[in-house]
């Protein structure tokens, strides 16, 4: 059924952020530096619409460089492992929410990489991530978030377990 | 006059500046290289020719074009057809000076020219001024690249373009405890502009009227795009190359990244351009030459094959399967219990609450919300889901993490990687006793690529894609087409797991023409098919299902243009070698005085070898035909 649906072949699955999301998020105690959803343009159109033919295609040209140079922050200051890690999350949002549910994943290991967690960080940093996470996702607005939203939170929870309890394990 | 004198000065200072100021050593070291190079008849080997993708050319006078036309990608202004002055230009090139931004030399735009030729004239580094390489280096995250995989994912009916599946290729770190979700990737497609219609999509991309070229991306990117989005499996040949190999690969990506080529769909694709890619190692031939068409399968196929001084090329081949696979997988390893509780999940998540859920122990809990996790994100619409799947999903989410963590699933077995398969296009030969039209022969051709019963290794089980399929008979001493198939897709999924939106769902397009029924030889119609159906598994082995449809065709003996048609089918495997099909379809013509029309079919398949194959068909349709054919893969 699902792939009669050409419809169901799409990149764009979270165009859009709405403002008061962001500057919610923009006001959040988490971590250092820029959160790369506020600051470094994930939160606007990371994939531009794209049309069913060119994604069969698969050409996508540079998304890196897509996504930054719409940027409201200088480019300095959106680059490296928070923004790759930022980037990672919200585009397999829904393997790493299963997968922190289930406590283990290699969608999980892959951001505590990105991050620069040493591994034998991640058991403790899972642990922490998976006890805030839980209690989001248990939370009545949960459902009525979109991917986005949901990533962003995402991204805020494991880089203040990162900052607040792991700096030391992780070189991000 | 003085503004004269100005623009002569301007004029100059400007040929000053645009001609490369080489010290007198510089340029004898590099006249000597071209020396050398033009002694070693480098221009005309193969492995320059493959680096600038020079494609024979009569029109050409030196009988070259490459197959870029992006101006970038040459040095010389006539490199496209000019092997020999496109090497010298080079050269020349990488002995300029460094300018302002060292990623703009020659030495880093052309890393895979630059590689090569110090390889090849065994030449020492400081044969050509230093030049620091940054952004390659980034690239290759500070050469640690140890290997390169062929990635394979598995065809989808959803999309023409995808039918055939598709090729890309991954770096594989150094660093073996890193994920291989972040490495990267390189892509090869056509570059369609947006809001182009299907027709002219299918069209321009069969005929090269798109430009095509290489991206690049982290691999988790694809892997969610065709594992998570449209349900393709993807089977990754990991390559057992030397390091300078590496390197050279590497190195020639890097250069064509954001180059143009034209786009055939059928040879010049993304399965033909990595294998080019690819055959820049010495020894290494996987390019069906001989074939007028490029499978990626068949790409793959060769690649598991082929070995250098003896050894296998392919080192190791790993499976990712799609969030399909994943799900039909976790729902095998489910008990009767289980799948219960699961089932009523499905119908209601309210059975989260009810004594057979509840009672389960806490393992078996685990293993249900696991695989209804994969069920939702299966059936749902990953771009708009709707409030009723976003609340379930979530309340499963929200029990998952109540409960402890850890994973109660055994890996997921391998099953019929495509290099296992068989070659891509069939011929047939039968002997044929029809009750209407006397004894002969048959003969089949169908260049591409599978029905219901030879559907295997990267294929859709129980499906068929077939294109420019032709049926001839010589019966009673006349030689007569039965019919010809420009295209015929039938998507049969036959619902494993028989939850709400995995029932089974059939489809199928026909566009062809043929004889109106068994006993007439020269009633040829062009007729366009369609129908929509439904399927399920009665057991592993054996798929039912029932489908209604119509089709459009020139009106021909009276038989009018428009028919509506319902059918029952079956497919039956009795073996790893042996299956068969049946069915019966009704067809009630609508402006027409004939009535309805009944067609049934039996054909049993027997693979002799993994090329070869026996069949048996049985068909009545106002006459009787028996064939008995044997057929060959090539």
């Amino acid at each position: 059924m699902k792939m009669f649906r050409t419809s169901c072949i799409a990149l764009t699955l979270f165009a859009g952020l709405s403002t008061s999301a962001l500057a919610e998020m923009g006001n959040k105690p988490v971590g250092s530096g820029p959160n790369p959803f506020v600051d470094c343009g994930i939160g606007a159109s990371l994939f531009p619409d794209t049309h069913w033919a060119a994604i069969s295609s698969n050409v996508i040209w540079d998304i890196g460089t897509t996504a930054l140079t719409s940027a409201t922050a200088s480019p300095e200051t959106c680059q490296g492992a928070k923004v790759e890690a930022a980037m990672f999350i919200k585009e397999t949002y829904p393997n790493l929410i299963e997968e922190t549910a289930a406590g283990q994943g290699e969608h999980l290991s892959a951001v505590m990489q990105i991050l620069g967690c040493s591994a034998d960080s991640h058991a403790s940093i899972v642990e922490s991530v998976r006890a805030e996470m839980g209690a989001k996702v248990g939370s009545d607005n949960y459902s009525s978030m979109d991917q986005l939203q949901k990533s962003a939170d995402f991204y805020g929870v494991i880089n203040a377990v990162v900052e607040e309890a792991h700096s030391d394990s992780c070189a991000a | 006059m003085l503004m004269m004198s100005r623009i002569l000065m301007c004029l100059c200072l400007a040929s000053a500046w645009a001609v490369p100021v080489f010290g007198d050593g510089v340029v004898s070291k590099v006249e000597g290289i071209i020396r050398l190079a033009q002694e070693q008849g480098l221009a005309r080997q193969k492995t320059w020719l493959r680096l600038g993708h020079y494609e024979p050319d009569d029109a050409s006078p030196s009988g070259w074009t490459s197959a870029i036309h992006s101006p970038a990608f040459f040095v010389s202004e006539t490199g496209n057809t000019d092997p020999l002055g496109e090497l010298k230009a080079t050269i020349r090139a990488f002995g300029e000076p460094l300018g302002k931004d060292a990623n703009a030399h020659p030495q880093c735009r052309f890393k895979g020219r630059y590689t090569w030729l110090l390889s090849t004239l065994q030449l020492g580094i400081d044969r050509f001024p230093a030049v620091p390489c940054e952004a390659y280096k980034k690239w290759t995250k500070g050469h640690a690249v140890e290997s390169i995989s062929l990635l394979y994912a598995t065809g989808y009916l959803g999309n023409p373009a995808s039918f055939y599946g598709h090729t890309l290729l991954k770096f594989n770190s150094r660093d073996s405890a890193r994920s291989a979700l972040l490495d990267v990737s390189v892509n090869y497609g056509a570059i369609v502009p947006p809001n182009e219609g299907p027709i002219t999509y299918v069209l321009k991309g069969m005929l090269g009227g798109y430009d095509a070229g290489f991206s690049h991306i982290q691999f988790y990117f694809h892997n969610h795009n065709y594992g998570e989005l449209e349900l393709r499996d993807i089977w990754e040949y990991q390559l057992d190359l030397s390091q300078p190999q590496v390197d050279l690969i590497m190195g020639h990506l890097w250069e064509l990244l954001g180059k143009k080529y034209r786009y055939y769909f059928f040879r010049k694709n993304c399965g033909y351009r990595m294998a080019e890619i690819l055959e820049l190692v010495e020894g290494l031939d996987i390019i069906p030459r001989s074939h007028p068409f490029v499978f990626p399968q068949t790409v793959m196929t060769n690649l598991s094959a082929a070995k250098i001084g003896g050894q296998s090329v392919v080192s190791n081949v790993r499976y990712h399967p799609s969030r399909q696979s994943r799900l039909y997988d976790k729902y095998q390893q489910l008990d009767k219990t289980e799948r219960t509780a699961l089932a009523s999940l499905a119908q209601n998540i309210d059975a989260l609450n009810n004594a057979e859920y509840i009672q389960l122990e806490t393992s078996s809990q685990r293993l249900v919300l696991e695989t209804f996790g994969d069920y939702i994100q299966f059936v749902s619409d990953p771009q708009k889901p709707s409030d009723a799947e976003k609340s379930r999903y979530k309340r499963v989410l929200a029990e998952r993490f109540r409960l402890p963590a850890g994973s109660d699933f055994s890996a997921i077995s391998i099953s019929k990687p495509p290099h296992q398969g068989r070659r891509p296009s069939y011929v047939q030969f039968g002997a044929i006793n029809n009750s209407g039209l006397g004894e002969g022969f048959s003969i089949n051709i169908r260049p591409s690529y599978y029905d219901a019963l030879d559907a295997g290794s990267g294929h859709v089980d129980n499906s068929e894609l077939k294109m420019l399929e032709a049926q001839l008979r010589y019966l009673d001493n006349k030689l007569f087409v039965r019919s010809v198939d420009i295209v015929s897709v039938e998507s049969v999924s036959s619902g494993t797991t028989g939850l709400p939106g995995d029932r089974g769902f059939t489809w199928g397009l026909k566009l062809g023409a043929e004889q109106q029924n068994l006993r007439c030889d020269n009633c040829l119609v062009a007729r366009f098919q369609g129908d929509m159906g439904l399927a399920k598994h009665l057991s592993k082995d054996t798929v039912v299902g029932i489908n209604v449809g119509g089709a459009i065709q020139n009106n021909r003996h009276g038989y009018g243009s428009l028919y509506a048609k319902s059918a029952v089918f079956t497919h039956v495997r009795l073996s790893a070698e042996t299956n068969f099909r049946a069915s019966y379809e009704n067809r009630a013509h609508i402006d027409s005085s004939e009535g309805n029309e009944s067609t049934y079919v039996f054909e049993g398949r027997h693979s002799l070898s993994r090329n070869m194959d026996l069949r048996l068909f049985v068909e009545r349709n106002k006459a009787t035909e028996y064939a008995l054919s044997l057929g060959y893969y090539w």
